[in-house]
């Protein structure tokens, strides 16, 4: 009997309190902050840009300020401007009840501005809110990061999620990687790898009569619009917290393949015997191979990479689709990519002296303790260190034609 | 009756590496980087594996008095006022382990989960269970901590292959860190923290099969320092030294980043789940061992009574520190060194007083009255 009570009373208390009512929260009752800009602002304050959708209005999901009824936009952009994240977090908070949370947070713009200032200060709160977290992606915006947070495309009527579609994307593509706050926070501290950010631009498109590059619209209609959107731009490249210059997309594809991160993409080059025409390769793998060391006490680094794709377009006549021919596009391919690695491998030395690929991390096994590494001075060593690249491409398919198109018939 | 209790095998090697495991929830990694740096690894493992060399003296000495434990021959080697004092500071230091860990874990679940909930709540249901567990005997928290000590291991190995994508090469380097020093200090750290392997020879006279005794703990020590070991190196590969100091809570920070595509985020409250029971059964057996220590010492005939003063103790412990930052710091760089020293001293001073105070085996067995 004593043990029916308890036993009762037991399924009572976990019924009561395991329902989870006393702590529930509603979606209208939050503000879920999905981008946030970080722009430099006059008097060393920073102006917040806060992308938060709007849950009652993101229903009826129309493109570019559509919404339940057609009544005002889906996305919430306001800008605060404060000496620091955490004092424009409380302020944007007070705009309304609602409870401000980054539990969802995809993605961090930096301005440029601020990007060449240096963001290690601006980024503590990153690192500290509890709600954030650091698989959180990191950009940099080609102007102004409140202009890419406020972004309108045709494709998306959220900002955020065009923002982070844009820089997943480019990755998927094979045009860059991302990077996370995890990364930057680890790449700011340390001499032995420098961060690269994806720039964001915004692009123009002009529709109509006197529409400029891209006019779909219909002429007769005697009128024009514009819409915008957002462009992977390349990548910023940083020497410590601050940014020292910038790599064009098909650099920084390159880049990818150098540290190894390289996903699916396309890689077009010129053709190696038709001038004026164009190869194109989809990458499916790549292996590489570092080796560092010490000569005569000069650090050197030897790095072979061996990148394997398939064929997927030949706008040449010229038909390459025999042995000698795989050999011939093999050996252009791998010549091209060799000399725009090397190029880049000097611009990281020579201009920037930022090791952007990570050779320094292969090279603190060489010492024993991080006192003797810090002493080196990887940062002021890396602009000499003798770089040797070896590009070995293999071709592994031709896709599903033998020939190509524009080649005219002829007998054997 | 406690007294009265036994445990099995596998209950005490599940006793011994959820004891000596239970380190990793608190910030002892980001600790031990800020100290040895790349090298914490090492210090890990040369802190966890020299109490062994220590807890087989000990138990060579305690095999030397049939039926007993460390408790006992402490009483019996120094005497009733030496001994006792002796036995408390085991009963100190135990509860001090079980009030640290509960403390910075609740203080990591406020942190990162439930910052709204005060840090009183959080503890006092961290109490409850220990203390419930403790009442209810050593039986029943050898069988409970047998029981989930296989999800404790599946959740952290689930952890650690998900968070494989996140490594970043030659993060283990430099191969020494920030020096021999370092190291050192480290090791030190972790030897107090594995101090908690006194366990086997205080609960040596509860074992069901003393003459596998050795063999068990050796094995809880061997798999909580390979855990140990395996959490240390991918949190310092995963946040690479630089950033390793600085991250607060290792193991919700590793859990934070494991995301299975985009619909299955958010899964920490999982692992949560199961850090907060094996947490729980650390807590319940640092709370039963604290009140076996003291309770043999007096020489009370039964222990329930004690525990809610233990749990008191605990919780008053737990709140002595005013914020998480001196919690830790007085745990890592005054207690823990404490304990090892301790032990240390104890272990001489155990065996220096052997040779004049050694039971007398005839008046033992009574032969010479018969």
């Amino acid at each position: 009997m004593r043990n029916a009570v308890a036993l009762l009373l037991a399924v009572a208390v976990i019924v009561v309190s395991a329902t989870g009512c006393w702590d529930r929260t509603e979606l209208n009752d939050e503000i879920l902050v999905m981008a946030m800009g970080l722009d430099a602002a006059p008097e060393g304050q920073i102006a917040v840009t806060f992308v938060a959708p709007i849950a009652r209005l993101l229903g009826g999901g129309g493109g570019g300020g559509g919404g339940e009824g057609g009544g005002g936009n889906p996305v919430h952009v306001e800008t605060v401007v404060a000496r620091d994240i955490a004092q424009a977090f409380q302020r944007y908070s007070t705009l309304t009840k609602r409870r401000v949370r980054f539990i969802h947070l995809g993605i961090v713009i930096i301005g440029q501005e601020m990007a060449w200032r240096g963001i290690a200060t601006e980024i503590d709160f990153l690192s500290r809110y509890r709600e954030l977290r650091l698989t959180t992606l990191m950009a940099v915006a080609e102007r102004t990061a409140a202009e890419i947070a406020s972004v309108q495309s045709i494709f998306e009527s959220n900002p955020a999620d065009l923002i982070e579609g844009v820089v997943r994307g480019a990755e998927s593509k094979g045009l860059g990687v991302t990077t996370t706050l995890r990364q930057v926070l680890y790449e700011i501290g340390v001499p032995s790898v420098e961060v690269v950010l994806p720039i964001l631009r915004i692009v123009s498109h002009q529709v109509g009569q006197d529409g400029g590059g891209g006019a779909t619209g219909s002429p007769d209609q005697g009128s024009s619009s514009s819409h915008t959107h957002l462009r992977y731009d390349g990548a910023a490249v940083f020497k410590g917290d601050k940014m020292v210059g910038s790599l064009t997309r098909e650099q920084n594809s390159l880049v990818a393949i150098l540290q190894g991160r390289h996903g699916l993409g396309i890689i077009t080059m010129p053709d190696p015997e038709v001038p004026g025409e164009d190869i194109s390769f989809e990458l499916t793998q790549e292996t590489r191979r570092l080796n560092t060391g010490f000569s005569d006490g000069s650090p050197f680094v030897n790095l072979l990479i061996k990148p394997e794709g398939n064929i997927v377009e030949v706008t040449s006549d010229r038909d390459y689709m025999t042995r000698e021919g795989m050999r011939t596009l093999e050996e252009a391919a791998s010549r091209h990519l060799q000399e725009q690695m090397k190029a880049i491998i000097s611009q990281t030395q020579s201009e920037w002296n930022a090791d952007i690929i990570g050779f320094g991390r292969s090279f603190k096994k060489y010492f024993l303790t991080e006192q003797e590494w810090l002493k080196y001075s990887w940062n002021n060593v890396y602009r000499d260190v003798d770089i040797s690249l070896d590009v070995q491409f293999h071709i592994r398919r031709v896709g599903l034609s033998w020939k190509p198109t524009n080649r005219p018939e002829a007998a054997p | 009756m406690l007294r009265d209790g036994k445990i099995d095998r596998v209950e005490l090697v599940a006793c011994i590496a959820t004891l000596l495991a239970s380190w990793i929830f608190l910030p002892l990694i980001s600790f031990f980087v800020r100290e040895s740096y790349s090298a914490a690894w090492m210090g890990v493992l040369i802190g966890s594996l020299v109490v062994w060399p220590l807890t087989l003296l000990f138990m060579n000495l305690v095999r030397r008095f049939p039926g007993k434990g460390l408790v006992e021959v402490t009483l019996e080697l120094a005497g009733p006022f030496f001994g006792r004092l002796m036995v408390l500071v085991f009963a100190f230091i135990f509860l001090d382990q079980a009030a640290s860990s509960g403390r910075v874990f609740t203080e990591g679940i406020a942190s990162v989960i439930m910052p709204r909930t005060p840090l009183s709540v959080h503890l006092a249901v961290f109490a409850a269970a220990g203390a419930l567990a403790a009442y209810a005997g050593i039986e029943p928290i050898g069988r409970l901590s047998w029981l989930l000590f296989p999800f404790f291991l599946i959740s952290l190995a689930i952890l650690l292959v998900f968070n494989f994508n996140h490594i970043v090469s030659g993060s283990l380097f430099p191969l020494f860190g920030y020096g021999l020093k370092g190291i050192a200090t480290s090791s030190v750290e972790m030897a107090g923290r594995f101090v908690a392997i006194l366990a086997l020879p205080i609960l040596y006279p509860l074992l069901r099969k003393q003459a596998t005794a050795m063999k068990d703990g050796f094995l809880g020590l061997i798999m909580s320092v390979i855990v140990g070991v395996l959490v240390t190196v991918e949190f310092v590969m995963v946040f690479p030294p630089g950033e390793a100091q600085r991250r607060l809570f290792p193991l919700f920070e590793l859990a934070l980043l494991v995301q299975l595509g985009t619909f299955f985020t958010h899964i920490e409250v999982v692992f949560v789940f199961f850090w907060f029971f094996a947490s729980a059964i650390q807590l319940s057996w640092g709370l039963y061992i604290a009140n076996y220590c003291f309770c043999r010492a007096f020489d009370l005939p039964g222990f329930r009574p004690v525990v809610p003063i233990m749990v008191v103790l605990f919780y008053a412990l737990a709140f002595l520190p005013g914020n998480v930052i001196e919690a830790i710091t007085l745990r890592v760089k005054t207690l823990l060194p404490f304990s090892f020293g301790f032990m240390a001293f104890a272990l001489v001073l155990l065996w220096a007083l052997y040779p004049f105070r050694r039971p007398k085996p005839a008046v033992e067995s009574g032969v010479i009255r018969k």
